[in-house]
């Protein structure tokens, strides 16, 4: 059995018609991990005894009728969720041997409904950056190109999903690190509204903007993951308090009569020409299936680099001062490089006599970022842009660089900044290398998104990851 | 430009400690974030209140009772104490002489 191209959907689909049992599919994912992860190095920790333990459960339930949602479908998760048992190091040196006392709500969500965790994966450390070259362990290599990264922060599940190596993964969006790495993974990656995926037992980065999210083969594959990880969670006080009674979408809902933006401004920045073309490419296709495409204008992305950089590391500062070596964890001098240089600047723009300066005057500019999207979304539906103004970078492309992350993330941190719903899908290719095209919506809007997202998908026609 | 003595103020406020090497390093890479972020000054943002959050929620209340789910036992809250704990005890190292 070749699990490479195996949807959630399908998965699910072959199990209750008992083509194959949960053991045998998890048994196929060992097979595809122990393929790519000497070239790829996409988990950091695995527990297969407990996956095959969950697996044999999951096939009694399917056996007495009892099976849920997820039921016997193998997942990653990104290392800076809480499972409880299992060490969570969010890739960095301090939290090396920190083993969770609890679990995150998301994950006790995918695990109640019967998905398995099968390994935790890598990322950029306390999800500092966009390549995982920050991690404090090991870079994962892009499976597209291992001599390429895998974008970040969410480097590892994407990549454990583009290699065929898992169904569907966990990862976490501050402000691009769903979108991004999804993108150069070639797969799908769904950042939903702050708030709509439940904060709790994640490792706190900038906690006004963290967003959990899955990363999958397919749109749908990512809407049946929202479907049981969305809603409010009583344990994250900005979770929200309403959420959509279903987000899987049929391909007959046709997107007829949206009209998409497109930010000049965005198209106005330095793209790399494959990124350009492939995103042209599917600007025609969108009008093809009926859809106006119209040319819209928002504020210089610049101004919302600048922002997420100073609430980014102002909030980041805050956080890890909880790292103290005295409850878990190492202590401070652990720390890796990437996270003392934003440490240091967040400590410096939330001090006295700075504050006003920076981190007061970038909320000032996040409400003029919040109402440019208001006026956006008076005259579009949703907003189309490339995600990542290039495809995958060769490995060491991030080293030395202090604003690496912030430039390379410039097309996706307005709308983390504000909040809003994003999904990255595959629209073409720079050679063999992926480029994802994203597309934005007002805040709640998954729906709206998912059902354009997987119509464009069928027009686009493309294959997802790298293990075909 | 900051200089050594505001990195090494900005360390100390930040508890974390810089080899002598290290300090230039952080000068240099604090300088070209602040130089970055200082095209947030070409916007006017004087009639323009901050926002702290994006989703509007209000005073979320709970109800005042025990939640026995968030109940750990001692020996799973000390389970992973780096340095010691002794009978349930954290153990931190001393802060003040005298």
């Amino acid at each position: 059995m070749d699990i490479a191209a195996l949807t959630v959907k399908q998965a699910l689909a072959d199990l209750k018609a008992k083509k194959y049992n949960c053991v045998e599919l998890v048994d196929s994912c060992f097979t595809k991990i122990d393929f790519w992860e000497p070239k790829i190095k996409a988990f950091i920790s695995q527990k297969r005894k407990l996956a095959l333990r969950q697996a044999a459960e999951s096939d009694f339930r399917y056996q007495n009728g009892t099976s849920r949602l997820l039921e016997g479908i193998p997942i990653a998760v990104k290392d800076n969720f809480n499972i409880q048992g299992w060490l969570t190091t969010a890739s960095s040196s301090v939290l090396r041997s920190y083993e969770s006392p609890y679990t995150a709500t998301v994950v006790k969500r995918l695990l109640d409904a019967g998905a398995i965790v099968v390994g935790k994966t890598n990322m950029d450390a306390f999800a500092h950056g966009s390549s995982t070259e920050t991690s404090d362990f090991f870079t994962t290599k892009n499976p597209h190109d291992v001599s390429r990264l895998p974008g970040g922060s969410s480097g590892g599940s994407a990549a454990a999903v583009s290699s065929g190596e898992v169904l569907a993964a966990l990862g976490s969006e501050t402000a691009g690190s769903i979108r991004g790495p999804a993108a150069w993974c070639g797969v799908v990656g769904l950042k939903p509204t702050y708030g709509l995926a439940s904060r709790y037992g994640v490792v706190a980065m900038a906690s006004s903007t963290d967003s959990p999210g899955p990363l999958a083969k397919t749109v749908e594959d990512t809407a049946i993951f929202l479907n049981v990880i969305a809603g409010n969670d009583p344990y994250d006080a900005t979770s929200v308090q309403r959420r959509e009674p279903d987000y899987t979408v049929s391909l007959k809902d046709s997107p007829n009569s949206l009209v998409v933006g497109v930010p000049k401004e965005y198209l106005q920045l330095e793209l790399e020409p494959g990124t350009r073309s492939s995103f042209e490419q599917a600007l025609k296709k969108l009008k093809k299936i009926g859809v106006t495409v119209k040319e819209i204008s928002l504020l210089d992305p610049k101004y919302a680099v600048a922002v997420y950089t100073v609430l980014q590391r102002s909030e980041v500062s805050s956080n890890l001062a909880r790292l103290d070596g005295i409850r878990y964890g190492n202590n401070r001098q652990f720390f890796g490089q990437e996270a003392k240089r934003r440490i240091m600047l967040g400590t410096y723009t939330l001090s006295a006599g700075y504050y006003d300066a920076y981190y007061d005057k970038a909320q000032r500019v996040r409400t003029l970022i919040v109402e440019d999207y208001r006026k956006a979304f008076e005259q579009v539906d949703l907003i189309v842009a490339p995600t990542l103004p290039c495809a995958a970078q060769p490995i060491g492309s991030s080293e030395g660089k202090a604003m690496y992350g912030e430039l390379s993330d410039i097309l996706v941190a307005a709308s983390s900044i504000a909040g809003l719903p994003g999904i990255s899908i595959p629209c073409g290719y720079d050679g063999n290398l992926p480029v994802g095209l994203q597309i934005v919506g007002p805040m709640m809007s998954e729906l709206k998104i998912i059902k354009l997202a997987s119509r464009l998908g069928a027009e686009l026609g493309l294959k997802v990851g790298a293990s075909f | 430009m900051l200089s050594t003595a505001d990195v090494l103020h900005i360390a100390k406020l930040a508890n974390i400690t810089l080899t002598h090497e290290e300090i230039p390093l952080y000068q240099r890479w604090l300088a070209q974030a602040l130089d970055y972020i200082k095209i947030l000054e070409e916007l006017d943002t004087s009639q323009v209140s901050p926002t702290y959050q994006v989703t509007n929620n209000q005073a979320v209340y709970r109800p005042d009772v025990e939640d026995t789910n968030q109940h750990l036992p001692q020996s799973e809250v000390l389970k992973n104490v780096p340095l010691t704990a002794e009978n349930g005890y954290f153990e931190v190292n001393k802060v003040v002489w005298g």
